[in-house]
């Protein structure tokens, strides 16, 4: 229940962040923290239209992807305490769970019948294709180092005593800045795909939500931010220690959840985006890299003595 | 037990009912006979499921002997899941063949339909390895017929010699290995046949149960052995497709799971390679299925990928077993046998929703579809569920069954020692991949078929079918979320023939996935459920004045809405096509455009079974080619003819009377 208040705590600064912090880099006196907010309120009171060509599959997707959305953040633990959905094996669950509202968002898309959107539903799909392993990868490679099996589980356990500090710290901390490209790509962000970007050949997740308008695209913008903000407190749960007061984590976490949104703001100020064709290989290259963290633990339990 | 062979006494009465009645009755009686013998066959199977097996010696002349029908565990588990989907099929299939004008091929049809039903039921409880056989060869059979219910079109009937052909090779492997099987143990009994192997586990051979693997897996579609599969299921009738991706091949998978107890001594590396072999299968499946043009071969290439998957919580269970890992081996093995339950349920709807739009639109091409939605809402929404369940999605029964396959392989990843651990590592990331694959291969195949606008003129009648043919989908569908949101006591079901397999390999005390955990799984699923509906309403309460005007979807200055420039299923993964293209084999045409303004062109892309082209297209060619050596023999001639006839005959008498020749030349020679 924690884990669940702050990572919509932290979902209502995050874009808020990333918006200032290109306007910083960019010397521009840019909108304030809570401009993202404003503009999604505004969506929220407004009706929506919808075009000729669609059907119901688009009116109900942005609902089913909203649910999907907050259905994922209430897997998520706050260090030894866990979330309101948790067993063996979560994360599997965790996973399949984005993966639905991201198929109702696909075939949203081409409802339109519009080609634009049919392209970044193409694109999604694709991409979402190649980044699904990684996440696998890195809390298989934890259970084999924790011997815990949920992610609350492996959590608590990552920073105990049975593990050294050292090991622990580096084996998340390469989980963490995996997790954090996963986040981007996830999320369209900069190398992957330019949000700010006006032409629509170009364009990802904002192509495929063209037609939206009104309460659903209100939904959609705030999908974004809680989506950022789950994968924030997963990064948290891996470089903070769970022993920490409440009060204390609480307050780290929320620092863990702004120093990504200033990466990402940093990497979307002084980074321009990927040739299309260069996109798969990149991802693929991510999800890769999380064989570095089997490896490492590989490494750890074979010291430990485990292997 | 009683109840079977009433049941097969119902089936014989109707298939005679069915040759006597008037034409339009005749699929009246199949129907009943098949509710009626199924629903006997449910008894007797949820009978022994609770109080154990049973069994029924029948006393038969030369060449049987002693037949033995028993009901265990496993047989009760199959007979269950082929009863549904052939009750489910059939009931489709009534309202199905009214698309075809023509009464006449009815009644072979319908016989055929009773015979497979009794026949697959026969083989899940004939313990007798002849009359197995006998039963085998009756359902391949029927099954050969109901495929080429069109037989006057060319394709069909070549998809259906196809699945002939191969089939029985499957049967010459079967015989192969049961006369090797039943000559070492010395009896002709299932579970003799078992127990010797049990008892002499250090000594007895691999051989036997790697070729009666390999003959099960062709009925199965294991790569390489699934080339008849793609041909076959677009060539039936849409509910025979079903019948046939959903149980018949699964058949396969009993076979398999019987004769499980042959694989002795090395345990674990026969698991380790049907694992690896599985993983394969499944990526290889759904890498093909994604390209496909057809709709039922998309499909039929699904079930390759499905089988992949019973086949890896298989050899993940052969592995648990090998390394003494009951959770491995429990999860895999319960894994195993809830997808083969899914997987029949998912995969027959996915047919009958297909068979729905060839029946109002007569043709499964995907790029000439779109937007059928409009028109069959229904229909979509029954193809769009089992989609969601096949894909793995939460809270349906596709996520189930992984979940389970999921968990063993975790386990063993975190219990096993390195190389085990390393395998698990690839084949989590081989699943995953399936996973992430089928949901590209599914959000084209529905997006494409059934949103969007039109890709070709419809059919004017382009409407929902009957209301009475949607019946039977909607109990399957009823199945498929309850599978997924209450998985607890269809994991309680599974769980006793997998048990009873690991307890056949002697490892006691074993514990079936724990109902806390399904219990939570089902938790999850409803939480998902309650979110969902929670959105809906607060989207509906908060943007219930939704304007009223319609404008045109967002096309760039044209405006969106004509299948000139929408996506279509080719160009929705054009860029996987061009990613996987080492692995595929996928011809295109493209026009040559010149001037400055061109004529109108026309792009072609043909997908082909790179598997199929290397194994069997390159090696007929090879034997065509050797073949054609001899051509020089068959001139058209008669009286050639009758000179080999002339040389074949003196040849043959010679030989018989070799040494009486030689005798007489030597002593000729002798004289000279």
């Amino acid at each position: 229940m924690e884990s669940f208040i702050l990572i919509i705590a932290a979902s209502l600064f995050f874009t808020g962040i990333i918006g200032r912090v290109k306007s910083l880099t960019a010397g521009r006196k840019g909108p304030d923290v809570l401009q993202p907010l404003r503009d999604i309120a505004r969506n929220l009171k407004k009706a929506p239209v919808y075009g000729d060509t669609t059907g119901i599959i688009f009116r109900i997707a942005p609902s089913i992807y909203m649910a999907s959305l907050i259905t994922a953040a209430l897997c998520i633990p706050l260090g030894s305490r866990p979330g309101i959905i948790s067993f063996q094996w979560d994360f599997v669950f965790f996973v399949y769970t984005l993966a639905l509202g991201k198929f109702f968002m696909i075939i949203a898309a081409l409802d339109t019948g519009s080609p634009f959107e049919g392209m970044g539903a193409s694109r999604e799909a694709l991409f979402s294709l190649f980044m699904e392993p990684a996440l696998f990868m890195i809390m298989g490679s934890f259970a084999l180092l924790t011997g815990n099996s949920s992610f609350a589980g492996i959590f608590a356990s990552l920073h105990g005593s049975a593990i050294p500090a050292s090991a622990a710290y580096t084996i998340s901390g390469i989980a963490a800045a995996i997790l954090m490209l996963t986040g981007m790509v996830e999320n369209s962000r900069m190398p992957v795909d330019d949000p700010r970007t006006h032409l629509e050949l170009t364009m990802i997740h904002e192509v495929m939500i063209l037609d939206n308008s009104g309460f659903d695209l209100g939904m959609i913008m705030y999908g974004v931010c809680i989506k950022f903000s789950i994968y924030g407190a997963i990064i948290a749960n891996l470089i903070i220690r769970p022993g920490t007061g409440l009060v204390l984590y609480a307050l780290l976490f929320l620092a863990v959840q702004a120093g990504f949104a200033v990466f990402t703001g940093i990497v979307e100020s002084f980074m321009s985006r990927f040739r299309m064709k260069n996109n798969p290989q990149f991802i693929y290259t991510i999800t890769a890299a999380t064989l570095l963290v089997f490896l490492a633990v590989m490494h750890v339990a074979g010291i430990r003595g485990k292997m | 037990m009683n109840l079977i062979l009433f049941s097969f006494a119902a089936t014989l009465c109707g298939i005679v009912l069915v040759l006597i009645l008037p034409l339009r009755l005749k699929k009246n009686a199949a129907l009943t006979t098949v509710i009626l013998s199924g629903i006997l066959n449910f008894t007797a199977a949820f009978t022994a499921l609770k109080y154990g097996s049973t069994e029924l010696l029948i006393h038969c002349s030369f060449p049987f002997g002693t037949v033995p029908l028993r009901i265990d565990s496993l047989a009760a588990f199959f007979i269950i899941v082929i009863n549904i989907t052939i009750i489910t099929g059939c009931w489709y299939g009534f309202y199905y063949m009214k698309m075809f004008t023509s009464r006449t091929k009815d009644p072979v049809h319908w016989v055929s339909f009773l015979f497979l039903q009794a026949s697959m039921t026969a083989v899940c409880v004939m313990q007798n390895v002849l009359a197995f056989l006998f039963c085998w060869e009756i359902m391949t059979v029927a099954c050969f017929l109901l495929v080429t219910y069109e037989h006057e079109k060319r394709q069909t009937l070549r998809a259906g010699i196809n699945y002939f052909i191969q089939s029985h090779i499957c049967v010459l492997l079967l015989i192969t290995g049961f006369i090797w099987v039943s000559g070492t143990a010395g009896s002709m009994d299932m579970r003799q046949i078992m127990e010797h192997a049990r008892a002499h586990s250090a000594t007895i051979s691999p051989w036997p149960f790697i070729i009666l693997f390999t003959g099960f897996a062709f009925k199965a579609g294991f790569v390489p052995l699934h080339t008849w599969l793609p041909w076959a299921h677009p060539a039936a009738p849409a509910h025979v497709s079903g019948v046939m991706s959903g149980v018949i091949i699964k058949m396969g998978i009993f076979g398999i799971f019987r004769v499980l107890p042959l694989c002795q001594g090395n345990v674990l590396a026969m698991g380790r390679l049907i694992l690896i072999l599985s993983t394969a299968t499944a990526l290889y499946g759904v890498m093909v299925a994604i390209v496909q043009h057809n709709l039922k071969r998309l499909l039929a290439y699904h079930s390759i990928e499905n089988i992949g998957i019973i086949g890896m919580g298989l050899g993940l269970g052969l592995m648990g077993t090998g390394m003494g890992n009951g959770t491995v081996a429990m999860a895999g093995y319960c894994g195993a046998l809830l997808h083969t339950l899914n997987h029949s349920l998912f995969k027959s709807l996915l047919f009958y929703a297909t068979g729905s739009v060839y029946r109002k639109t007569h043709t499964v091409i995907i790029e000439e579809l779109g937007g059928i939605m409009k028109y069959m809402p229904f229909t979509a929404g029954l193809f769009l569920m089992p989609a969601l369940a096949i894909t793995g999605l939460p809270p349906l029964n596709g996520f189930v069954s992984e979940f389970l396959i999921y968990s063993s392989m975790y386990t063993g990843l975190t219990s096993g020692e390195l190389p085990v651990s390393m395998i698990m590592l690839c084949c989590i990331f081989g699943l995953v991949m399936v996973g992430g694959l089928a949901f590209l291969c599914f959000t084209k195949a529905f997006g494409i078929v059934f949103l969007g606008i039109p890709r070709s003129p419809l059919p004017e009648e382009c409407s929902e079918v009957e209301n009475m043919a949607l019946v039977p989908q909607i109990a399957v569908l009823c199945l498929i979320v309850c599978i997924g949101l209450f998985p607890a006591p269809f994991v309680r079901l599974v769980s006793i023939p997998a048990s009873a397999i690991i307890d056949n390999a002697a490892m006691a005390g074993v514990q079936p996935p724990s109902t806390w955990l399904m219990h939570s799984l089902s938790m999850a699923g409803i939480v998902l459920l309650l979110m969902t509906a929670l959105m809906l309403s607060v989207r509906r309460l908060a943007a219930g004045r939704s304007s009223r005007r319609q404008p045109p979807v967002w096309g760039c200055g044209y405006t969106g809405g004509s299948p000139k420039i929408q996506y279509t299923a080719t160009s929705f993964v054009q860029t996987y096509t061009s990613i996987a293209s080492p692995l595929l084999k996928v011809h295109s045409e493209r026009p040559v455009l010149k001037g400055m303004f061109p004529e109108t062109g026309s792009f072609h892309t043909h997908a082909y079974d790179k598997v199929e082209e290397i194994l069997v297209d390159r090696n007929m060619q090879r034997l065509g080619r050797l073949m054609n050596v001899f051509g020089f023999l068959q001139n058209g001639l008669i009286q050639y003819y009758i000179l080999y006839g002339v040389i074949f005959i003196t040849a043959i008498l010679a030989f018989t009377f070799r040494q009486t020749i030689f005798s007489f030349i030597m002593s000729f020679l002798a004289l000279g």
